[in-house]
């Protein structure tokens, strides 16, 4: 089993939903993405193409991080899904200089807020009952790992339901993200991935990223 | 290799469908099926609550009223405003006497009986004087939607003003797009057909990449019809959202898209010789005779249009049974004059607008309108069918659409029926795969029968909505000497209108005596000073008006610097509010999407004293004794969309109801009956949906819904009616406006009143001289709405993230040649010397003649922290008289003429008390 990505790129108009869905999955606090939006064009005026790309941690089979933590913070679990144990985590950064694809940020201000020097808002607070984050520590994207546990356990499939499946997938208004398992040969996400010809970015690095585009 | 781990994180214990660390206790898991407020889009949601805090907003997987399952960014952010610390909580009055843009409003807090007391003795006083004296109004705000007819609309039209202002719908609505999708779609606004469309044409529109109209079902079939293989071509000055997602973007200068529709048309007319020629003869007038004055010929006994029966050889009315074949073209005689078919006189008329003259005004160059013009043609596949259902319909897969971008100037009417005439010479209209409106046709709920809403054939054969609002597009309504303080009641085809809030309305006033003046303003969930046009027009309006009431959520610069009373209003994810719209041509899915109703419920109580408006504005009715007349206004609203349109839907046929005869009205509500919004809200389901489809039913299942038919979806040959491509109604009001012009002192353009769709060059373009090289527009960012999102830190993040949001964009090399590059602070100046500053960003895909400007930004309210600086707030820069609005719709102009150059500090934050930028 390792579960993968496959985004849409025709269908993916640059609204950030994404972005804001795992801010408010994960309780993510001010400057802290797990994923983002990166925005731009190609093409000289007036043959211009807008480019749009969500990008987030790979996931990677091979992932660099890994081996470069030394203290084991950063894991692969049989799943493929890498994430970082914030207890063994010392923020020493070498994860963030290793990866290829720039996915991971420090987290370092802990008493940062939404609404700077005014009172936390109610859903800063539930979030540091919910999903706590330890500032000092290194912090990416886990691919909504609990809500593939937890749903697994309940009998669910991720990439089908909606509870067992990461929040951006679900809440991407355009269906721009499958999601499912790369293992399984007749999985949704493969059959996508074959048939609009699914492509890793920079396929070069080596570190057999679990998340690819479809132009 | 690295290691894989096996076990899970020990000390997790899963939670279904929402991401915890630990073992929190966790006592309220839920989740609720209620409304969007993110935009008026109004999309339906489920919202997750845990522990009484909303945890994360999703869509409803299972409605089609929204992205199924889908959200955008602006719906999530919507938590952050309902946690907004700078909300305001209680009734707050002014203590400052002074009011201006930068005023602070010095707030004492007080209780809800002194602040309605305060109103309703107002209100007393003026409905017993003069009920105009009340202007009411807002804007289309976030969650304001169907609170906007039943609230404020209803209060306002009982009381029995007339002063409607809706400030900043000239900007960001589209006075052209609703009256020409009025009269030709019976619908507030058009949308492709994606499940079917081939080929679209968008002219400056924005709809499926981030408009607010149908947001999240335009988004998810927009991304379906691409990922098919649609194509997409988009007319727009800048390559960012509809131009960013087009399989073909092309540059235009903003207010010419009319020309280059025009000679699209002249080449598909006159050149390949390609129309619909069944949709011209059955359903146009098309074949209506026109007579040398320019008006239709009529018979003489029962004034009805004449066509010519080319079979019979002789004229015939429109709609007799024997005609053997509707002639369209040539000369005939008839009633003794010379005359022609309508059809005719337009396919002559357009062969002035050759691509080369449409080249030179728009730049478009003149191959690529003649290209697109045979890619239409041949695309429209004039004569297939398609088989829905076991129906059988034509099959039309071209749309073109406009939206604000297109038809938002000085020619703005002319420019969209441009547009529409595109699809209407091929019949693709509101049939699988053209350009369909908002659903116009509702059988009703398969139980009851309500919640019916049909058009019909009225004057002359004419297309007329079964429900509308805020303007009657057909029958046109007289002319009258303006007697209201927007005055729009001169034109009686502008949706509306930017009068007051002008530079020259006093003008007009003084001409017109002054009859009397605003003493009170009531508005609700709306920034009339930064979403409006020009802030010093607006604060010399604002500034005069003796007493200003406005419910709100969050502080702003209208609140600030104008109201002398602030109620604090309910947040969307606070409160209920009935359906997602106010009716079916507002908002609803299209083509075979289904029927499908989401209400608005409270997912957490209001905290502290904050108020669902419509409750309170019952408590002031209550006050002047008014409760009892709008309850029986609720009974008429609502057995209106019962299965006989009672009264058109709109705000203004409360004025008529004493017409309605009042056996047909059903009694919702008693007259002396005190209910809830929530009761309210239950009685008008059960009324329409039958009595086990009541709130509780919502409230547990979600939405009702009933599947849609063919003949609903795609209703235009299923109704015998006709639209008016020659607008044979504005020749006939031209004379009459003229004098009740003159009576007011008013001058318009008049060479726009004529039926033959024409082009005008736009304001912005006339402006453009020597140094001021340059046309200014604003356009709509996918990841805002209003003024309000700008202070909801989530997308004030990615807004900072994303490169042209809060930057003033201009072409690369246009910038260059003007010394000008990334991250310089610049000036943008009008001839009228207004003026704004903000970061210049360059970038390949904008028009080299163009600036731009996205979104309402460039806050200075104290009370808006984090949108504070952000951005530029392009409405600066905006004229408002009659000289920039459209003489036959009222749209604003709302691109402006401007030179560049650098400058070291932000200007228009001079005075304004925050911090200096």
């Amino acid at each position: 089993m390792r579960w993968g990505m496959a985004i849409e790129l025709k269908r993916c108009v640059g609204c950030y939903e994404c972005v804001l869905a795992c801010k408010a999955e994960h309780f993510l606090p001010p400057e802290i993405f797990w994923n983002r939006v990166l925005i731009g064009e190609s093409g000289k005026y007036p043959n211009v193409t807008k480019l749009i790309y969500n990008v987030r941690c790979n996931q990677c089979d091979d992932p660099a991080c890994v081996k470069v933590c030394p203290t084991g913070a950063t894991q692969q679990r049989e799943d493929g899904i890498v994430w970082v144990d914030e207890d063994k985590c010392v923020g020493c950064r070498y994860c963030m200089v290793a990866c290829p694809y720039q996915a991971r940020q420090m987290y370092e201000d802990g008493n940062a807020q939404y609404f700077p020097g005014q009172e936390l808002t109610e859903h800063e607070k539930i979030g540091k009952e919910l999903y706590p984050h330890k500032p000092g520590v290194v912090t990416k994207c886990v691919f909504c790992k609990e809500r593939i546990d937890a749903g697994l356990e309940a009998g669910l499939t991720p990439g089908v339901d909606r509870e067992a499946t990461p929040a951006c997938v679900i809440s991407c208004p355009t269906k721009a993200i499958h999601f499912g398992d790369l293992d399984e040969p007749n999985s949704d996400i493969n059959r996508v991935i074959k048939e609009k010809h699914g492509h890793p970015f920079h396929p070069e690095f080596d570190t057999k990223p679990s998340i690819y585009y479809i132009d | 290799m690295v290691t894989k781990s096996k076990d899970k994180p020990s000390n997790e214990k899963p939670v279904l469908g929402l991401s915890v660390k630990g073992n929190p206790e966790i006592w309220d898991d839920t989740f609720v099926n209620t409304t969007c407020g993110g935009c008026y889009g109004q999309c339906a949601i489920r919202v997750h609550r845990v522990n009484g805090v909303i945890v994360k907003v999703e869509g409803d997987p299972n409605s089609d009223f929204g992205p199924r399952g889908g959200i955008c960014a602006k719906g999530e952010a919507m938590i952050q405003a309902l946690y907004d610390p700078n909300r305001y909580n209680y009734p707050l009055r002014r203590t400052n006497p002074k009011k201006g843009l930068f005023e602070d409003p010095k707030w004492k807090r007080i209780s809800w009986d002194e602040a309605l007391d305060e109103i309703a003795v107002k209100l007393k006083k003026i409905r017993a004087e003069n009920p105009h004296k009340l202007l009411h109004g807002g804007t289309p705000g976030p969650g304001s939607g169907p609170d906007l007819p039943l609230g404020f609309g209803v209060f306002g039209a009982v009381f029995g003003t007339k002063n409607w202002y809706v400030g900043g719908a000239g900007l960001h609505c589209g006075s052209g797009s609703h009256m020409g999708a009025g009269l030709y779609h019976a619908s507030w606004s058009i949308v492709p057909d994606f499940e079917y469309c081939n080929y679209a044409i968008q002219m400056g529109s924005n709809k499926g990449t981030g408009s607010g109209h149908s947001m999240g079902f335009n988004m998810r079939l927009a991304a379906d019809a691409r990922s098919r293989g649609m194509k997409n071509v988009v007319f727009d000055p800048i390559c960012n959202f509809g131009g960013g997602k087009a399989t073909e973007w092309i540059p235009i200068l903003p207010g010419t898209d009319g020309i280059v529709a025009l000679a699209m048309v002249n080449i598909i007319l006159n050149e390949l010789n390609v129309y619909d020629e069944e949709f011209i003869k059955l359903k146009t007038n098309g074949p209506y005779l026109i007579g040398p004055d320019g008006k239709y010929v009529r018979d003489k006994e029962t004034n009805k249009p004449l066509v010519w029966d080319a079979k019979a050889k002789k004229a015939k009315v429109f709609n007799d049974k024997t005609i053997g074949d509707y002639a369209i073209l040539g000369e005939y005689e008839a009633n003794g004059v010379k005359c022609y078919p309508a059809f005719y006189l337009i396919k002559e008329h357009v062969k002035r607008y050759t691509p080369e003259m449409a080249e030179k005004e728009s730049t478009v160059p003149a191959t690529t309108v003649r290209r697109i013009a045979r890619e239409w043609a041949d695309a429209a596949m004039i004569g297939a069918t398609i088989e829905i259902e076991g129906e059988k319909l034509p099959l039309r897969p071209v749309a073109a659409i406009m939206f604000r971008g297109g038809q938002g100037h000085t020619n703005s009417a002319h420019s969209y029926i441009a547009m529409c005439l595109l699809n209407a010479i091929v019949g693709a209209m509101d049939v699988p795969g053209g350009t369909l409106g908002w659903p116009a046709y509702v059988e009703g709920h398969p139980d009851t029968g309500r919640f019916r809403m049909i058009p019909y054939a009225c004057k002359d054969g004419m297309l007329t909505a079964g429900s509308f609002m805020e303007h009657r597009p057909w029958p046109i309504e007289d002319s009258q000497v303006p007697y209201t303080f927007l005055m729009k009641e001169l034109t009686p085809t502008a949706s509306f209108s930017p009068q007051p809030v002008t530079s020259d309305f006093d003008k007009y006033w003084d001409k017109l005596g002054r009859p009397y003046e605003v003493e009170l303003a009531m508005i609700f969930g709306a920034n009339m000073i930064r979403s409006t046009q020009s802030r010093e027009i607006a604060e010399k309006f604002w500034e005069k008006i003796p007493f200003i009431v406005t419910f709100n959520i969050l502080p702003n610069e209208f609140c600030e610097g104008f109201a002398d009373i602030v109620l604090p209003d309910c947040h969307p994810l606070e409160t209920y509010s009935l359906f997602g719209t106010h009716g079916p041509f507002f908002n609803h899915p299209i083509g075979m999407e289904g029927w499908d109703f989401p209400i608005r419920q409270p997912v957490v109580e209001p905290a502290y004293e904050r108020r669902n408006k419509l409750e309170a504005l019952w408590d002031l009715a209550e006050r002047i004794d008014m409760r009892e007349e709008m309850n029986n206004y609720y009974n008429v609203y609502f057995t209106s969309f019962g299965g006989e349109a009672l009264i058109g839907g709109d705000i203004d046929s409360i004025r008529h109801l004493g017409d309605i005869d009042p056996k047909k009205v059903v009694q919702l509500i008693k007259p002396d009956e005190k209910i809830t919004y929530g009761e309210m809200i239950d009685r008008a389901l059960k009324f329409y949906f039958g009595d086990d489809h009541g709130l509780d039913y919502i409230v547990k299942n979600g939405p009702v819904k009933w599947p849609k038919k063919p003949k609903e979806a795609y209703w235009r040959w299923y109704v015998d009616v006709r639209i008016p491509l020659y607008m044979e109604h504005v020749a006939e009001l031209k004379e009459n406006v003229m004098q009740n012009a003159a009576k007011a002192g008013i001058e318009l353009d008049w060479e726009q009143f004529t039926p033959l769709t024409s082009y005008f060059s736009p304001q912005v373009g006339k402006e453009i001289s020597g140094e001021y090289d340059l046309y200014c527009f604003s356009y709509r960012d996918i990841l805002h709405n209003g003024t309000y999102t700008m202070e909801m830190p989530w997308l004030d993040e990615v807004s900072r993230l994303n490169p042209y949001t809060y930057n003033i964009t201009m072409n690369a090399d246009a910038a260059k040649k003007k010394g000008l590059k990334d991250e310089d602070l610049i000036c943008l100046e009008s001839p009228y010397g207004r003026k704004i500053t903000g970061t210049l960003k360059t970038m390949q895909g904008q028009h080299p003649q163009t600036v731009a400007i996205s979104a309402c930004s460039g806050a200075w309210a104290k009370g808006a922290p984090i949108a504070y600086g952000k951005g530029t707030n392009f409405n600066i820069l905006l004229e408002s008289d009659f000289k920039h609005a459209c003489p036959v719709c009222w749209s604003q102009e709302t691109a402006a003429t401007v030179k560049v150059y650098k400058i070291d500090h932000r200007i228009e934050y001079d005075g304004a008390g925050g911090d200096k930028l």
